[in-house]
């Protein structure tokens, strides 16, 4: 067996990988060369600097943290669409509200106002739908009025 | 003591709380692989959470008569693996601006002189696993940190093992030339 096989032979060696064979052959080559054996000696020197490695230890809630992330989560009580649905809902309905707050020129005048709701109430008088007095119509306008 | 499989029966049929079981079994050994290759230990903690995480949800398709422990560092390798490929930019700039991963996996000695010899020599070590290849530090790191045969390594891996020997081989000569080279400029120094 020729040195350059042995110096790759011997990572392997040093594993515990060759067959029974081989490691005797090895081992025979070794006695007998200088030049392997400083090479075997350069591998277990790495072993040594190797295995100055020490391990970390985990923190002492590691498993628990796991275990925790393992325990099935609480069904969210509006789960039927994302969150960001929800989001736009809301905003769309504020921003409505927003805009429906703004006096524009397109509201009609208070009078008219009080005139519409005498219409309507008289109208639903009048259908029978709504026992309304004349009386109290008057004394909403008046109410109307004061509050104007 | 339940075997590893035995555990795994008992979780799959229910008591899911036995997983705590292979968690204090394994926790140890998953975090120190996951931080000698990507040399970080709280990212390694996080990423052993989503390893066991990952195990968890691929119980089912565990098969007894495979060993828990390379399915276990299979799943192991894997993630540390995309962890790598995601933050290599991210890993590549804090080592350029000189964040300290290396040493804190590292114990000093209790001579503050025999410290400072400790962590030039660690820092060498951990410079000469940095400039291995991804591959190589991952088969050193099975066979000399975990014990692992090369049969097993093939099969966490799916590598032949003939290709594994050849990487292992590789990464020890690599280590041993750049460990003494730079022993020895020390030494001149």
């Amino acid at each position: 067996m020729t040195c350059k096989r042995v110096k790759r032979l011997l990572s392997s060696r040093q594993d515990g990988e060759l067959s029974p064979a081989l490691d005797e052959e090895v081992g025979a080559h070794l006695e007998r060369c200088q030049d392997c054996r400083t090479e075997l000696a350069a591998l277990k020197r790495l072993r040594l600097e190797l295995d100055r490695w020490t391990e970390i230890e985990p923190p002492s809630d590691f498993p628990d943290r796991i275990m925790e992330r393992l325990q099935p989560k609480p069904e969210k009580r509006l789960g039927l669409f994302p969150s960001f649905v929800y989001s736009f809902a809301f905003l769309v309905v504020f921003l409505f509200g927003f805009l429906l707050s703004i006096p524009g020129k397109r509201q009609p005048a208070p009078g008219k106002k009080i005139m519409d709701l005498s219409a309507v109430l008289s109208g639903t008088r009048q259908l029978g739908l709504l026992s309304v007095q004349d009386q109290t119509i008057q004394l909403i306008q008046a109410g109307l009025h004061e509050k104007k | 003591m339940l075997s590893d499989d035995e555990v795994v029966c008992a979780v799959l049929e229910g008591t899911s709380r036995d997983f705590e079981v292979l968690i204090s079994r394994y926790g140890k050994k998953i975090i120190n692989f996951i931080n000698r290759m990507i040399l970080d230990p709280d990212e390694a903690q996080s990423i052993a959470q989503d390893v066991f995480l990952r195990v968890y949800e691929n119980l089912p398709y565990y098969k007894p008569e495979n060993n828990f422990s390379a399915f276990l560092f299979k799943i192991a390798r894997n993630q540390t693996l995309n962890w790598i490929k995601k933050n290599k930019r991210i890993v590549f700039f804090s080592r350029m601006l000189g964040k300290d991963f290396q040493r804190r996996g590292f114990t000093a000695g209790e001579n503050p002189e025999q410290g400072v010899e400790d962590r030039q020599r660690q820092d060498i070590l951990t410079a000469g696993l940095k400039s291995l290849t991804e591959d190589q530090r991952l088969a050193l790191i099975l066979k000399v940190y975990l014990d692992f045969s090369y049969h097993q390594i093939a099969e966490i891996t799916g590598w032949s093992e003939s290709k594994i020997e050849t990487l292992i081989s590789r990464a020890k000569t690599s280590l041993k030339k750049y460990i003494f080279l730079q022993e020895n400029q020390t030494a001149d120094c």
